[in-house]
């Protein structure tokens, strides 16, 4: 799948999408939680809140099941709500008891995240962008952020594209 | 998507390694053959015992390997934590792409059931 809006500007993490949707369908599926279970677990299983306080300086904790059994508990802090147009939160993955813990798949990722989603309309169809940066994190976090982030969409090495040709034929 | 694996350890000094891009730019030199700290530190206008230095905070993380027999130790890459990383961004990017793409497809049936609701019967 290829979606060229996608791209890394300044220090941020960015993902972009655009729905063939008016901005006021597009809003309520993305903050009401009955509507958020149908669609935001990747792994296309259950999703459910234990708590969600949709507003600003308020939380939620959710989880999501994972393909192996398991549950994938994660907290968000909402900062800003501005409907129709941004929500701002900050993003950890938590456990059951809602305390905030290490990305399961790196100690050192940040465990903060601050991501901001901005909708805007136009013809009838919305654009979702999301952008991420680390929040309140350690020197340790910030490294690990800013040695994955180049390879986030253009590769470690920006314009030198032996190393991507070297590491597709590792992938063969 | 998210196996719970051995990776934090071993994957930690590989991004403190590719934060910087002194670092990055003698990865991608490396791709192309093997190299030694002279050949390596002349693009860079930087001493030897600077490029040296990043040279061993390549080698911790695993991402270069320095010959042992020849007198010049030539350093030569090894891509197998840099795949690793390569992964593990990707999985960061698809669990996103992913939860994207079902919203796409939740709006879409939302969207035809208020049509068929809207049609007389």
């Amino acid at each position: 799948m290829n979606h060229p809006n996608n791209a890394v500007t300044g220090e941020d993490f960015i993902i972009s999408r655009t729905f063939n949707a008016p901005r006021d369908l597009v809003w309520k599926v993305w903050t009401e939680p009955a509507h958020i279970g149908k669609w935001m677990n990747p792994f296309g299983g259950e999703m459910s809140f234990a708590k969600m306080d949709f507003r600003s300086g308020g939380m939620a904790h959710y989880y999501m099941a994972t393909p192996d059994g398991g549950k994938m508990w994660g907290l968000v802090k909402y900062l800003e709500i501005a409907q129709p147009e941004k929500v701002v939160q900050i993003q950890s993955f938590a456990d059951a008891e809602g305390n905030i813990i290490s990305h399961p798949m790196s100690a050192t990722w940040p465990k903060e995240m601050h991501s901001t989603a901005a909708f805007t309309e136009q013809d009838g169809k919305t654009t979702i962008t999301i952008t991420w940066r680390p929040y309140n994190a350690t020197e340790v976090e910030q490294q690990t952020f800013d040695g994955a982030r180049p390879g986030m969409t253009q590769g470690w090495t920006g314009s030198l594209d032996q190393l991507e040709v070297y590491l597709k034929e590792m992938q063969a | 998507m998210i196996p719970q694996d051995l990776h934090s350890d071993r994957l930690s000094p590989v991004f403190a390694a590719l934060a910087d891009p002194t670092r990055r730019a003698i990865l991608a030199r490396l791709s192309s053959g093997e190299a030694s700290v002279t050949e390596l530190s002349e693009p860079f206008k930087m001493s030897l015992p600077a490029i040296s230095k990043h040279l061993k905070v390549l080698e911790r993380a695993g991402l270069i390997t320095r010959g042992r027999e020849a007198q010049w130790r030539p350093c030569k890459l090894d891509a197998g934590p840099l795949k690793d990383a390569s992964d593990w961004v990707e999985h960061y990017r698809r669990f996103w792409e992913a939860s994207l793409d079902r919203l796409d497809d939740y709006l879409k049936e939302l969207q035809r059931k208020e049509k068929q609701n809207e049609s007389p019967q």
